[in-house]
């Protein structure tokens, strides 16, 4: 009841704010600045469940929300994000946001003033420098991922072409903030804008450097300073494109890392080529022991200071987001190529409306290591172990056959390693293969039908771990939308061949929605199975579920 | 669950009564990066006293591609007709950054195309989620914007740059 009690207390608090902001509507004028915001609310209700294993939810219900409001007056915007967990985060969170009870209250905070070139922020902030190798302070709320920064940011733009960044602060930790010292500042310079003020220079060169420390107190050898640099080029010319980024960081003996001296290093380069209908991609990245925290004795997504996102492909259909790859910071090195063409309309492969295809190949390694060193481990810069991580071919053919009618084909081979991705034990190689086609028909101006098919057969090694979503897979989705408003969705994803269930398990659930300008409100009801939520390297579980979701968002 | 329910009919009253004025007037003034690297203040977005619309996108979100494939259809005869102009705001990160421009031009994209790597002006302009499409009058004041996208959306879209392209 308590915890009933807390929900309707937050939903009657959401609402008194938005008919605040309907008020503040009214009355805006250039004197009194104004108010805008977002709200989103994400409540799911946890039935048991044992044919699926659903974990046991005691509290009935959990719920996820926050609301930004931002107030602009001239140069000054001035902010607060409201956040809401109760009685605790949805499964698939960190339960940690939740804290024993339910958590709810104000999370950030922040100011700005923008002058001309010169903008400084007191308070919250996000940034990134560079690619994000040293520091990326980001924001993703659906997979309850936050390191904001909570300190001082000032950016500034003294010269045409020259870029400068500093930030000093403490990064979120949850309702706290973590116990070491973020320093930081980049520089940027955009050579052609700095000696051709008409921007016309057909070839654009831009460099940048950052350096960013971490001070900790400790005892003994370890770095109570850590810092990392990093150094990048961008060159671009009509369609070619090249960038590459190397970043360094000084010994720094964690948890993540067990304790060793080895420095970290890393590297990314990408160069990409475009004509009018076709567009290529190639990138490379190494990681050495570049794992970088505000707390040397944090794991999971907790406090990370940079970013190092994966080399491959971002899945979005369904079933391949079973087997989601996470980048593994303390060593890889991978490959990707991406190529995208459009055959025109009218010519011979192209059809009468033309089509769009994209092939891309992506292969990640772990590094290759020899210990014993006093530092931990040697390795050679390109050196490459034989241990495959990742491994992914995938095409994409969409077209559209009549006015009224498109298809979108994909196929994927994925090979991946699944005890090092989750860190578990036992599972292995897994190597898939899916087979999605999506068709599009357009009833009317308004009504459309759309449908997936997907079929993912996988194949595991004899005598390997199996779990709830193990075997392989088969799924059927339909969706009939009224625009601009309405929409309703059923899908059913069948589990196969699993050794650990031995029974076809089906997942079949249903949602409908309705939008309206920037407000969007949706309810499902069904099955839900297991999955994975993978940022920042880190995968975390998210288990089987049964029951109602509500979700709600609005931009005002 | 009855409190859930409760909610929604009442979120429902409150949003479906009346039509919804929208707020956001002369966009926020944040740095995002052209295709060729160079930054631009999106304060300084203009199109000549012609509407502009906004729209968040991704390469990995299928209905965002799906609306911009969808405007890209009409898009000559929108411009010819009413003088707007597309500006398509990639929210992908590090990740897929590098792609998008062969990705634009791979779809034979004619719009005006910004990277915001670390969602700077997504969270400026309050977006949720993608796609999110707002549309800006001669004034750079949004007078219009839609979250999600359903097909058929476009033409309630064309439908609003024709009013207010004819207001002027």
């Amino acid at each position: 009841m308590k915890y009933s009690l807390h929900f309707f207390l937050v939903i009657k608090l959401a609402i008194f704010f938005i008919n605040a902001t309907l008020w503040a509507q009214d009355t805006t004028s250039k004197e009194v600045g104004k108010v805008n915001g977002v709200i989103q609310i994400d409540a799911q209700s946890y039935f048991p469940d044992s044919t699926i294993e659903t974990t046991p939810v005691p509290e009935k219900m959990l719920m996820n929300s926050f609301a930004n409001f931002t107030y602009t007056l001239g140069n000054f915007t001035a902010g607060v994000r409201y956040e809401a967990y109760l009685p605790r985060p949805l499964l698939g969170v960190d339960p940690q946001y939740g804290a024993p009870g339910g958590k709810a209250g104000i999370a950030l905070r922040w100011a700005t003033y923008t002058y001309k070139n010169f903008s400084l922020t007191a308070g919250n902030f996000y940034e990134q420098f560079g690619s994000g190798l040293t520091l990326r302070a980001w924001w993703a709320p659906l997979l309850g991922y936050d390191n904001a920064m909570d300190g001082i940011r000032v950016a500034f733009n003294p010269y045409r072409g020259i870029y400068l960044k500093g930030v000093y602060g403490k990064q979120r930790l949850f309702w706290d903030v973590g116990p070491g010292t973020v320093r930081g500042a980049d520089l940027e310079v955009d050579i052609a804008e700095l000696w051709d003020t008409t921007y016309r220079s057909p070839t654009r060169i831009n460099i940048g450097a950052n350096f960013v420390s971490r001070y900790q107190a400790a005892t003994g050898k370890i770095p109570q300073n850590v810092g990392a640099w990093a150094t990048r080029l961008q060159i671009s010319r009509g369609g070619f494109t090249f960038f590459a980024e190397y970043a360094y960081k000084i010994n720094d003996p964690g948890e993540v890392n067990k304790q060793i001296y080895r420095p970290g290093q890393a590297l990314y380069i990408t160069s990409s080529y475009f004509g009018e209908g076709f567009g290529i991609t190639l990138s490379a990245k190494r990681l050495d022991n570049m794992d970088f925290r505000s707390d040397r004795t944090q794991t999971g997504q907790n406090l990370q200071i940079n970013f190092l996102p994966p080399l491959a492909k971002q899945h979005t259909y369904r079933l391949p987001t079973l087997y989601l790859y996470a980048t593994q910071p303390l060593g890889e090195m991978g490959i990707q190529a991406d190529v995208v063409f459009n055959l025109p309309e009218g010519s011979k492969l192209g059809g009468k409306y033309g089509t769009n295809i994209n092939i891309n190949y992506a292969r990640i390694h772990n590094i290759k290591r020899q210990w014993g060193v006093e530092q931990g481990y040697d390795s050679p810069f390109l050196a490459v172990s034989d241990s495959l991580y990742y491994q992914d071919l995938n095409i994409e053919v969409q077209k559209k056959w009549a006015p009224k009618f498109k298809t979108t084909f994909t196929y994927m081979r994925i090979t991946y390693n699944k005890d090092v991705v989750l860190g578990l034990r036992g599972f292995g190689e897994i190597n898939l293969h899916a087979l999605i086609l999506e068709t599009a028909y357009k009833i009317n101006t308004n009504h459309s039908l759309r449908s997936e098919i997907q079929w993912m057969p996988v194949s595991e090694k004899k005598g390997t771990e199996r779990d709830i979503t193990s075997g392989s897979w088969v799924m059927l989705l339909l969706e009939y939308t009224i625009a601009p408003h309405w929409f309703i969705t059923v899908w059913d994803e069948m589990n196969y061949g699993n050794e650990r269930t031995n029974k076809n398990l089906h997942y079949y659930s249903g949602m409908v929605g309705f939008i309206k300008d920037g407000f969007r409100i949706s309810l499902g009801y069904g099955r839900q199975r297991a999955g994975i939520n993978c940022v920042g390297g880190i995968c975390r579980p998210i288990p089987s579920m049964n029951g109602f979701s509500l979700s709600i968002s609005y931009t005002f | 669950m009855l409190r859930i329910l409760c909610f929604c009919s009442l979120l429902f009253v409150l949003f479906t009564g009346a039509s919804l004025p929208s707020t956001v007037s002369n966009l926020p003034d944040v740095k995002v990066k052209d295709l060729n690297g160079k930054t631009v203040s999106t304060a300084s977005f203009s199109n000549n006293g012609k509407p502009i619309i906004i729209s968040f996108w991704a390469t990995w979100c299928k209905p965002c591609i799906q609306e911009l494939m969808a405007i890209h259809e009409h898009y000559a005869d929108w411009r010819a007709q009413t003088g707007v102009k597309l500006i398509a705001i990639s929210i992908d990160d590090v990740r897929n950054s590098a792609k998008v421009a062969p990705f634009v031009k791979g779809k034979r994209w004619q719009y005006e195309v910004y990277l915001d790597e670390n969602e700077e002006f997504k969270r400026a302009m309050n977006v949720a989620n993608v796609p999110h499409t707002f549309l800006l009058d001669g004034k750079g004041k949004v007078v219009w914007q839609h979250n999600s996208y359903l097909p058929g959306d476009e033409e309630k879209l064309f439908a609003q740059i024709k009013k207010i392209a004819n207001l002027k």
